[in-house]
């Protein structure tokens, strides 16, 4: 086995060598071929990580998950057309007007915080105090951060105009996330409730089908709510006009960076490390790990199964909501099969890193973003071969690993 | 032993069931209200309408506004006729509408559904190359004559269908004019060719590809790609190091929005976006935004009377609540496509002596292809041979301004060689 291995990776070196040699593509090709595949690999990470942890959980596929992605994806496309006014103004004087209510309350937040966590630490407080404290102080630092909040970005838009739209900007296009993200784990919440839940105790086919119709409705519903024709996001000016930074490589070249491509990366890779915290270091991150291993155990140690489990499901759904977003704000039309694409090519990525393991769907998810894009040109294919490629890898992958690449450690126990 | 007596016994109540209508239909042929049908004849009661099957897709991915554009415009023309001249002796005619989405499975079923009709005479439609083909083989077996407003592959006549015909212009004429123009016009050295691998698109841009090379251009190898997907820019990264002077897309307008908007990315701001009529839609702008900014758009069009066009516009907009221009660009194709038919219809149609409308199946086929001189909304409509019946000239467009902008041709492009059918 490993012999037809090694042959197989020698003849894959020999081709590239061979295509490397023959059609010499300029290094900038293949770095911008690598940064697309970048952006592609943190989108399908994203939703991969959805379809990990419920199978890690459930040991069920979440067939119905491109199709959480899809209508968060519309609810942020609606959430721009708010911010936007249905296109009254631009982007920018929308996403100002949303900072003013956005900021102040975040900073009032932020001063509310630290002095709740430092009042608590006081035991003996008296009653009275303490409502002087609830209902005069703490309402009163809220104040204070909201005023602080407003005049900075006072201060910004008079005093730094561009560090002011850097700012507007995010915040906009944060509320547009979060907005997607609050909307899939609604949809997803619902699913859980319905198609899952009454079937927790059924055989393992049992919910898949039922997946299965869950996705066919959704995607039904979205064409008969939503229409047949495509949607596209309104572009923020800062991501769009120019779409690229330059990065100049001295002789070797200038390397395009496409902006909304850093974007999709940073924010990706920032909620992977939220949703790692989230597993390994919260209370309910250790519940989720204690149910993933053993149920009943977890339900005889005072666990709520049922409450992780819808947890579970609203982590999925809140990246693949993240994940729909990205995909609008990268320039992708919106349409009620919109999910089905990535939906599947992200739960290939699953398989191929280890389905169950998270730090295997987000190596999977990478890992196909890059071959899908780099592939075809290595191989010298028509781009035509670009999925066959890819699946290809998938089922050598398994033939080696039948658990994935990084799937060792769950494999044995959930067959 | 038990087993094959059961299956035995299942197998003799399927047959009886299978047999029974048959059976009672032969016994007795007074009782039934329907009149007798003939082979290869239809008999329509009276009182009873005379079926025109419409096949587009109207919920499908690949424009479905399209789609509603060509159902509008056959319906309008029906309607039209039917109060106009009351129907055919008397007989008003039906427009029976189904969606394909442009899929060729499903299009087989509707076609499938079409010949089981026993009052359907023909069929507008379908819509997408693609679907036509595979609709085709069968109402050649059933002798359904078509007409289609918007298939425009080259192969579709080329293959032989004797019920197939078109009142749109054949691909292989648009791009044999586009593929001059690009070399002359636009005098392109570089072109790279871009298609959907649909029969619409692949072959529009393989015959783009072909005429370009012939007059000069470097062409560089067709790239496909998957409309399931939204991210080409990989295979736009691989095009871009080439540096081509034109891209040319063989495709529909979904696509192309995200070419157009991706192309900008990997730094083809230079390149010409050349593409053709199925990309020639408002929503093409919509999505596209700026980035569809210069992009050349190609539309077989004949000449036409304005004064028809005018009153047609006036009526669609009245019936439908908007100008058909808002939806797509075959909806004159589309009328002409039923009016044909109709004018087939009134020819062959005759009553019987218990009052039926009788229409020889052949004989309309033969009617339709024999077509000349029609005047209808799309220009003079003649059907030759092989069943092309639009005197379609090539128009190219550019995009500006969020606009389409007509420029000229050249008449020597327009020139169709010895080597043309």
């Amino acid at each position: 086995m490993s012999a037809v291995g090694t042959l197989l990776v020698l003849a894959f070196a020999e081709r590239v060598d061979y295509v490397t040699q023959t059609n010499p593509a300029t290094f900038i090709t293949w770095a911008q071929l690598f940064s697309i595949g970048l952006v592609l690999g943190g989108v399908y990470a994203l939703i991969a990580l959805g379809y990990t942890l419920v199978y890690g959980i459930l040991f069920m596929i979440n067939f119905a998950h491109g199709e959480v992605m899809m209508l968060g994806a519309y609810c942020g496309y609606f959430a721009m057309q708010f911010v936007i006014m249905d296109g009254q103004h631009s982007f920018e004087d929308g996403a100002a007007l949303i900072s003013t209510i956005i900021l102040p309350l975040i900073v009032g937040v932020v001063f509310l915080a630290p002095r709740r966590a430092a009042a608590t630490n006081q035991p003996n407080e008296s009653l009275q105090r303490s409502t002087i404290r609830n209902f005069v102080i703490m309402p009163g630092r809220f104040l204070i951060g909201l005023l602080i909040g407003y005049s900075i970005l006072v201060a910004l838009s008079n005093g730094a105009p561009h560090m002011y739209l850097i700012v507007v900007t995010t915040l906009g296009v944060l509320f547009v996330v979060v907005c997607g993200m609050l909307f899939s784990m609604l949809v997803a919440f619902l699913l859980e409730r319905t198609a899952y839940r009454p079937l927790r105790k059924a055989p393992r086919l049992v919910p898949l089908i039922s997946a299965i119709g869950a996705s066919i409705f959704l995607q039904q519903v979205a064409l008969r709510i939503f229409g047949p024709g495509r949607k596209a996001y309104e572009q923020p000016q800062l991501l769009d006009t120019p779409p690229n930074f330059f990065i100049n490589l001295g002789t070797l070249g200038v390397l395009p960076v496409n902006k909304v491509g850093v974007f999709i990366v940073i924010l990706s890779i920032l909620l992977m490390i939220m949703l790692y915290i989230i597993v390994q270091r919260t209370k309910i991150g250790t519940a989720m790990r204690a149910v993933a291993e053993d149920k009943d155990t977890a339900a005889l140690m005072g666990i709520n199964v049922d409450r992780v489990i819808v947890f579970t499901f609203l982590l999925g759904a809140a990246l693949a909501g993240a994940a729909g977003v990205m995909l609008g704000l990268r320039g992708d039309d919106l349409n009620a099969r919109f999910g089905f694409t990535p939906g599947l090519k992200a739960f290939t990525a699953a398989v191929l890193g280890g389905i169950g393991n998270i730090p295997g769907a987000m190596f999977g998810g990478f890992f196909l973003g890059i071959v899908e894009s780099l592939g075809p040109q290595m191989l010298g294919l028509n781009n035509d071969w670009k999925n066959a490629i890819a699946f290809s890898l998938l089922v050598i992958v398994i033939i080696f690993r039948p658990t994935g690449i990084l799937g060792e450690l769950t494999g044995a126990k959930k067959v | 032993m038990h087993r094959k007596g059961l299956s035995l016994i299942v197998l003799l109540v399927v047959t009886l069931l299978a047999v029974t209508p048959v059976l009672a239909a032969h016994t007795a042929p007074g009782t039934s209200t329907q009149p007798q049908q003939e082979e290869g004849v239809v008999v329509i009661a009276p009182g009873e309408s005379i079926q025109i099957g419409l096949a587009a897709s109207l919920s499908g991915d690949v424009i479905p506004e399209a789609g509603q554009d060509i159902r509008n415009a056959a319906q309008l023309a029906v309607d039209q006729f039917n109060e106009e001249m009351g129907g055919i002796e008397g007989f008003p005619v039906e427009l029976l509408v189904e969606d394909d989405q442009c899929i060729p499975e499903q299009a087989g079923n509707v076609a499938n559904l079409f010949v089981t009709e026993p009052r359907l005479v023909a069929v507008v439609g379908h819509m997408c190359s693609g679907a036509t083909a595979v609709a085709a083989e069968i109402y050649e077996e059933a002798r359904i004559p078509m007409v289609s407003a918007s298939a425009t592959n080259g192969q579709l006549t080329a293959a032989g269908f004797t019920v197939f015909n078109r009142t749109v212009s054949n691909d292989d004429v648009q791009g044999l004019v586009v593929g001059r123009y690009i070399a002359a016009v636009l005098e392109a050295e570089t072109l790279a060719v871009l298609h959907d691998n649909s029969d619409y698109g692949r072959g529009l841009a393989e015959t783009v590809a072909a005429i370009a090379a012939e007059e000069g251009v470097n062409v560089l190898e067709p790239q496909a790609i998957d409309p399931a997907e939204q991210d080409y820019r990989a295979v736009l990264t691989v095009i871009a190091g080439e540096a081509p002077d034109v891209l040319y897309f063989g495709g529909y307008q979904n696509e192309a929005a995200l070419i157009v908007d991706q192309m900008r990315e990997v730094g083809m701001e230079d390149t010409i976006f050349f593409s053709a009529d199925g990309v020639l839609i408002q929503q093409f702008l919509d999505l596209a935004g700026d980035a569809a900014e210069g992009s050349h758009l190609s539309l077989p069009a004949a000449e036409v009377d304005e004064e028809v066009n005018e009153t047609f516009d006036a009526a669609y907009e009245e019936a439908f609540g908007l100008a058909p221009d808002e939806l797509g660009p075959f909806h004159a194709q589309s009328a002409d496509a039923a009016a044909v038919i109709i004018q087939a219809l009134m020819e062959v149609a005759t009553l019987d002596d218990a009052g039926n409308l009788v229409i020889d199946r052949e004989e309309l086929i033969t009617a339709i292809r024999a077509t000349e001189g029609y005047e209808g909304v799309s220009g003079t409509i003649t059907c030759n041979e092989i069943g092309e019946c639009s005197a379609a000239r090539v128009q190219v467009f550019i995009v500006e301004d969020g606009e389409f902008v007509q420029l000229e041709v050249p008449e020597e492009l327009q020139m169709v060689g010895d080597s043309m059918e």
